[in-house]
């Protein structure tokens, strides 16, 4: 009955979000593509590829899967820990 | 004294368009006026005027559409498909934290009763 | 067990303690209030085999449930109102009006009945006050008489085609009961009134309604099938001369019934035709239209509507079709029977159309306003204030007139003001406006002062009824509903 939702986050002109990434190198070489661009909409093409996505410290693995698609980079790259309280002695 | 709609029983003297929208989960005012509008039935009528046959064909248009248990079945599989697939909403449902980007320093109470992965227990 | 029935036997005798409330309250403190105030727990154990189980006390709420408006409609305290026999109230009269100008009538009592039946005398109009309704005969009423009553057996229905316009409480709708009491009296009931006292019934969704494709148009038999009934019940002294034109054929209760032309009369159709109300695809509006079409060249037909604005500055209804657009007026089968009878594209042979609006809503619409010529049209005017389709058919035939009706005159106050001074609902009474401030102590002494020569102060009462007329014209400039609320609701 109404346009889906997740039509409404951007404008339809504009098109997903997509950055420049060696797509068809990684997927000849099999290699991941490690990438700072947590914002990267996730395509369709991305599907079997992996990549290392910047969490701030350090660059986690995430292989793409089909459930992934439309979702973005950063979302398979959680930049906190949950919080552990440590027991120290002094 | 109520009316049967989709097992569900609502007061005679409710209007029928609000009835609809308060008793059956997946169905709210705009969807309720919608279905009205579809089937032919009055903006103020009340469930007590309903005729047999338009309570047949309201049975039978909210059948056709997600409402009550699959929808209720539905929620609860996209949450789980985000935990699973190991996003970020996924993660803070699992903590019953807030999943949109609001602070947690105070309050945060919503989020803490309702996320859940399992939100509707059925 | 000798005591605790006797403890029992002082619980029941106890006389129960409820407090007078105002009657039309129905607040929930008065019904708490009442409520008797007794021990609860002992109270179950009083059974009486030999009494049987107490009976349940007659629920004392308030007298009914409405709101005051409604409630002093519904409570007909005309019944216990003032008989207006003393006070020698002429009837409404079409020959001698110009004898009645500025006085207050009564209608002849057949003609009470027929408006009463279809629904003419409204809530707000505090027709309550008396036995009977009465009525000002004013200016407004000489020149509606002129301008519309006048012309009904001369004209066709599209040159004679009004619109009641002004200030809220002005008296449109009093006006619009006069021009029907006129008309009644002119033809000595030889007239058809079709009448519908609120037009917002069409278009707010409280009926059902019903796609014809023949007609392509939306019915709504519920509505259709009451206002039918109101008319048999007001024109039965008509319609049982008016013989059919053409046979007509319809089944009710799985009879067929045959009505013959030049044999049964209109009101045979109007009684024994079900169909108006079918729940179903009918032609039976659309025959009982005919015929009045046909017989409009002997009978005068009046087509009277009320709160018009409702439907006209608010075109766009609150029933949707299924794919949930809205249905608009012109889509209905009553309603675009009223804009082709209002834009003159239909008519009757004899007859007039007379429409007035209600002041209570639609103050800034403008569809009415440049129908009218009131206002120019303004074409960046948005679509929720201005339906340009309405506004054009309100324009065609040489437009609907606007009739301004006026505010009373002082005359016209002052004979109403003495009217209900002799009916009693006006109390002249003394009262003091101090320009000085004074303590309670001066005042003990002044009313002891005067107490002492009493000739000191006198009392004229037609010399303050003077003023109270200048004072109440002065605040309501002459405005029917603020005269009679400042003068009869709260003076």
């Amino acid at each position: 009955m109404k346009a889906s939702l997740s039509l409404l986050k951007r404008s339809v002109w504009k098109g997903p979000h997509v950055v420049p990434l060696p797509i068809a190198d990684a997927i000849k070489n099999k290699t991941p593509i490690r990438t700072n661009a947590r914002s990267c909409t996730i395509l369709p093409q991305f599907v079997g590829i992996r990549f290392q996505i910047h969490n701030g410290k350090e660059y986690v693995e995430v292989e793409i899967t089909d459930d992934m698609v439309g979702s973005k980079l950063g979302e398979y790259a959680a930049t906190r820990r949950r919080f552990m309280y440590k027991y120290s002695k002094n | 004294m109520g009316v049967h709609i989709f097992g569900k029983s609502i007061k005679h003297n409710y209007l029928v368009r609000i009835g609809l929208s308060k008793a059956i989960f997946g169905i709210g005012y705009n969807t309720a006026e919608r279905i009205c509008a579809k089937i032919g039935i009055y903006p103020q009528m009340r469930m007590n005027q309903l005729t047999e046959p338009q309570i047949m064909d309201l049975n039978k248009e909210i059948s056709n559409m997600l409402v009550e248990g699959q929808l209720k079945q539905k929620i609860n599989n996209d949450i789980k498909l985000k935990r699973d697939v190991g996003s970020f909403a996924g993660t803070r449902h699992a903590l019953g934290l807030p999943v949109r980007g609001q602070g947690t320093r105070n309050n945060a109470n919503t989020a803490k009763k309702l996320n859940k992965l399992e939100r509707f227990r059925i | 067990m000798l005591r605790l029935a006797a403890r029992l036997s002082k619980v029941s005798t106890s006389p129960l303690v409820i407090p007078s409330s105002r009657r039309l309250s129905t607040s929930m403190v008065h019904l708490y209030a009442a409520k008797p105030a007794t021990p609860a727990g002992k109270r179950k154990m009083a059974f009486n085999p030999k009494k049987g189980p107490q009976q349940a006390k007659a629920k004392k709420g308030g007298m009914t449930h409405l709101e005051f408006d409604d409630a002093v409609q519904s409570l007909s305290f005309e019944k216990t109102a003032t008989n207006l026999g003393e006070l020698e109230v002429p009837s409404l009269n079409y020959e001698q009006l110009d004898n009645l100008k500025s006085r207050v009538v009564k209608y002849v009592d057949s003609d009470e009945r027929i408006l009463s039946n279809l629904r003419s005398f409204k809530k707000f109009q505090h027709n309550e006050l008396y036995r009977n309704p009465v009525t000002l005969v004013t200016e407004n009423t000489t020149k509606i008489n002129e301008d519309f009553v006048s012309k009904l057996d001369q004209s066709s229905s599209k040159e004679n085609r009004i619109c009641l316009t002004g200030t809220r409480g002005v008296g449109k709708s009093t006006l619009l009961s006069q021009t029907k009491a006129l008309a009644l009296e002119k033809f000595n009931k030889d007239v058809i009134l079709l009448h519908i006292d609120a037009a917002e019934n069409i278009v707010n969704g409280t009926s059902d309604y019903i796609f014809n494709t023949k007609l392509d148009k939306y019915q709504q038999p519920m509505f259709t099938k009451r206002w039918i009934y109101k008319l048999r019940e007001a024109n039965e002294h008509i319609l049982k001369k008016l013989k059919l034109s053409s046979d007509i054929t319809f089944t009710y209760k799985r009879i067929e019934h045959n009505l013959k032309k030049d044999t049964n009369t209109l009101f045979d159709l109007l009684k024994s035709n079900h169909d108006f109300g079918k729940v179903g695809q009918t032609t039976a509006f659309q025959f009982f239209l005919n015929e009045l079409i046909h017989h409009s060249k002997t009978v005068p037909i009046l087509l009277s509507i009320d709160n018009i604005n409702a439907i006209l500055d608010f075109p766009v209804s609150k029933y949707k079709k299924p794919d949930f657009t809205p249905i608009h007026i012109s889509e209905f089968e009553l309603g675009d029977f009223i804009l082709k009878f209002l834009s003159g594209e239909q008519s009757f042979a004899k007859g007039g159309v007379i429409v007035a609006k209600t002041g209570m809503i639609g103050a800034h619409q403008k569809t009415m306003d440049v129908g009218l010529n009131i206002e120019e049209y303004d074409p960046y005017a948005k679509q929720r204030f201005f339906d340009l389709d309405i506004a054009n058919s309100l324009k065609k035939n040489n437009g609907v007139k606007s009739f301004g009706v006026e505010n009373f005159t002082k005359q016209e106050t002052k004979d109403l003001l003495q009217f209900w001074r002799k009916a009693g609902t006006l109390q002249v009474k003394e009262f003091y406006t101090k320009d000085v401030f004074v303590t309670s102590e001066e005042l003990v002494q002044e009313k002891a002062n005067q107490a002492q020569d009493q000739d000191a102060v006198e009392f004229n009462p037609e010399e303050q009824f003077e003023r109270i007329v200048n004072n109440q014209y002065a605040i309501s400039s002459g405005n029917p509903h603020y005269l009679l609320r400042a003068t009869t609701l709260s003076y």
